[in-house]
């Protein structure tokens, strides 16, 4: 439990100390710090007490809730004035850390209860409308956010085509093999 | 997981999951209608823009020194002035796309000069960056762009507290763009005789930008 704990901290203070060169470009900000947030949430829920889970489980019948919440929220950190306006107000930026670590917790916890069926469905989903998103970032003649660079916010809608693209890619691949023939 | 062996227990959790899952939904969707005013403003752009046209603000009092060194406050010199105000970011280093802002207001220093509204209208071209753009410096730069001083005017904050409360007020953002300028959000601010912003116009628009203000006796 000690071991966990200070594990958790290091890549705590990992992530909060890089947030300047992570938020500093638009690709790092969104495919690389989201991502990071993201997996430190899956961690953590990977040590939560079986007692948490159980309790969590009566609220996240077939991991409904955690993937809503998983794919709305990363999706609201996608529009563009979110993301200008947690580079400008700190508190912004703060709820925005928690609520994608809470997105990682989410994710773990909703995955195994959700089943192939759901896990399509919504993983699907939310790659349609990011890729959606990434096109926009890509074809739009204006610059989106103000913080960040035309040539930017180029490369960031296409990362988030390409991640998006393998991720529903991945799962197709991993579910293909684990049908008998 | 099912939420207990009987079916009873299992539909006690669906119900729950479904509160849950409405008062999330209600949660997000309210954050997200709070960063875009009510999912009418995507980007920081647009939501800066509808919120002056809704509610005009006053000029901060901001100390500034004109191309001939002279200091004066920004929201003095206004009212003082008398005429409505057209006021643009700028800064002269500029010598790539980002100067056709400069092309913009030449355009409407010769159409001010062509339709007579010299006493009504004036324009603003305000630096952010004063460690470059000294006085002199904004001089050589309104000559190189033809500027009649009667009616186009050149002017850079004192202080870097006073850039930044200017730069705060109105919304401009200024990044570094690697290659040794800058890049900002540039645009053409409104700002009435009282000193208060009333309306951002996109760039592109800068030709319909005297006929909204009320102006009289225009000649065509």
């Amino acid at each position: 439990m000690m071991l966990r704990a200070v594990q958790a901290s290091i890549w705590l203070l990992l992530v909060l100390f890089s947030r300047g060169w992570l938020e500093v470009h638009m690709a790092r900000h969104m495919l690389l710090q989201f991502p990071l947030l993201l997996l430190g949430g899956v961690l953590l829920a990977g040590w939560l007490p079986l007692v948490w889970l159980r309790r969590i489980s009566h609220y996240n019948q077939f991991g409904l809730n955690g993937m809503v919440y998983a794919s709305l929220l990363t999706s609201v950190w996608m529009i563009p004035s979110a993301l200008d306006l947690a580079l400008a107000e700190q508190g912004i930026n703060l709820a925005k850390l928690c609520s994608l670590f809470l997105a990682g917790v989410a994710l773990r916890l909703s995955w195994q209860p959700a089943g192939r069926m759901l896990q399509g469905f919504f993983l699907i989903g939310w790659a349609m409308m990011s890729m959606t998103v990434g096109m926009l970032y890509g074809e739009s003649s204006r610059r989106l956010c103000n913080a960040y660079l035309g040539s930017e916010q180029v490369s960031a809608g296409n990362g988030l085509i390409w991640l998006s693209g393998l991720l529903v890619l991945g799962w197709c691949l991993r579910v293909w093999r684990e049908q008998q023939d | 997981m099912g939420g207990g062996c009987s079916p009873g227990a299992v539909s006690l959790s669906m119900r729950r999951t479904l509160l849950l899952l409405a008062l999330q939904l209600g949660l997000l969707l309210g954050a997200a209608a709070g960063m875009t005013d009510g999912f009418t403003g995507w980007t920081s752009e647009t939501l800066r823009r509808q919120r002056i046209a809704a509610q005009p603000q006053a000029v901060l009092p901001v100390h500034m020194l004109d191309s001939n060194g002279q200091p004066f406050r920004l929201d003095q010199a206004i009212r003082d002035d008398g005429r409505w105000l057209l006021l643009a970011f700028v800064y002269s280093r500029c010598n790539s796309v980002c100067s056709v802002l400069g092309n913009e207001f030449q355009q409407l220093q010769l159409d001010i000069q062509r339709r007579g509204l010299q006493q009504q209208v004036r324009l603003l071209s305000i630096s952010f960056d004063p460690a470059h753009d000294t006085p002199e410096v904004l001089g050589h730069y309104a000559m190189h762009l033809h500027a009649d001083p009667t009616i186009w005017q050149f002017a850079v904050p004192q202080q870097p507290t006073a850039l930044a409360a200017l730069l705060q007020q109105f919304g401009i953002v200024v990044i570094d763009d690697g290659l040794g300028g800058y890049v900002h959000n540039s645009a053409i601010h409104l700002v009435s005789p009282k000193g208060r912003l009333v309306r951002i116009v996109d760039l592109q628009d800068y030709a319909r930008v005297l006929a909204m203000l009320p102006l009289q006796g225009k000649k065509s």
